[in-house]
């Protein structure tokens, strides 16, 4: 498998260039996120899945391995704080 | 495609059925497995602007698609602390248990990062400072571990 690409410094919003680490130049791409975006509003939500994702989120902080108690309420506070500014889909 | 650096997290979903030419075949352990090769970052674009990004492989096409990018913008601290941010690959559960389901997993998990003057290191496979393996008692059982880079499991 060829190594991974890493990102160009090309920081227009459209540029879709990626560089092959091995020789410095850019390999072939193509900006598909109209058709991803397109299929994206053609797809029927599921707001009981989105929700079991968001919850998983927070049982899986709950549930951390290695965190300790302090960490984790941290952690859960982080992820709440975020979801406050909503969840609607585009 | 959930992303947490914005507020309208939910931007991408895809049907199955579109990802005909991002799907292929590898071996492993013995065994073909139907792959999809996926690219995903968060990179600093100039100081305080950030850049979320999310490229499949086109095997078809045998090139890069971009499919996903947001730029906003994020102190350093708030790119490096905290929980958010230290996904990985990952077969998570959203329901107490699990039988009968196709083997899923991930191979070749790599990472990459690059250093204050901006300059990117190079790949390497996932080791054990970068991830954990959870027993969750959900159904699942490993069929492969390879680690800290690739696993398989089934139900």
């Amino acid at each position: 498998m060829p190594e991974p690409p890493i990102p160009s410094d090309d920081p227009s919003p459209d540029s879709a260039r990626l560089i092959d680490p091995k020789t410095g130049e850019p390999l072939p791409t193509a900006d598909m996120r109209e058709e991803f975006a397109r299929w994206s509003r053609d797809a029927p939500s599921d707001p009981d899945a989105e929700r079991a994702f968001v919850e998983s989120k927070i049982e899986m902080i709950r549930t951390h391995p290695t965190l300790s108690e302090t960490e984790k309420a941290a952690a859960v506070a982080e992820v709440l704080e975020k979801l406050r500014g909503g969840d609607q889909r585009p | 495609m959930f992303d947490w650096a914005r507020s309208d997290h939910w931007q991408i979903d895809t049907p199955w059925s579109s990802l005909g030419s991002y799907l292929g075949t590898a071996s492993a352990h013995g065994q073909s497995y139907q792959i999809l090769g996926v690219w995903n970052s968060t990179f600093q674009l100039s100081p305080g602007q950030w850049r979320n990004e999310a490229w499949l492989l086109n095997r078809s096409a045998a090139r890069w698609d971009l499919i996903y990018r947001y730029d906003y913008a994020g102190t350093q601290a708030e790119q490096t602390g905290g929980w958010l941010g230290s996904w990985g690959p990952i077969v998570e559960t959203f329901q107490p248990s699990y039988q009968n389901t196709n083997p899923m997993g991930a191979l070749n998990t790599m990472l990459i990062s690059r250093n204050s003057s901006g300059a990117w290191g190079s790949w390497q496979l996932l080791n054990a400072a970068d991830s954990y393996i959870r027993t969750d008692n959900k159904g699942f059982s490993l069929v492969f571990l390879d680690p800290n880079y690739a696993f398989v499991v089934d139900s």
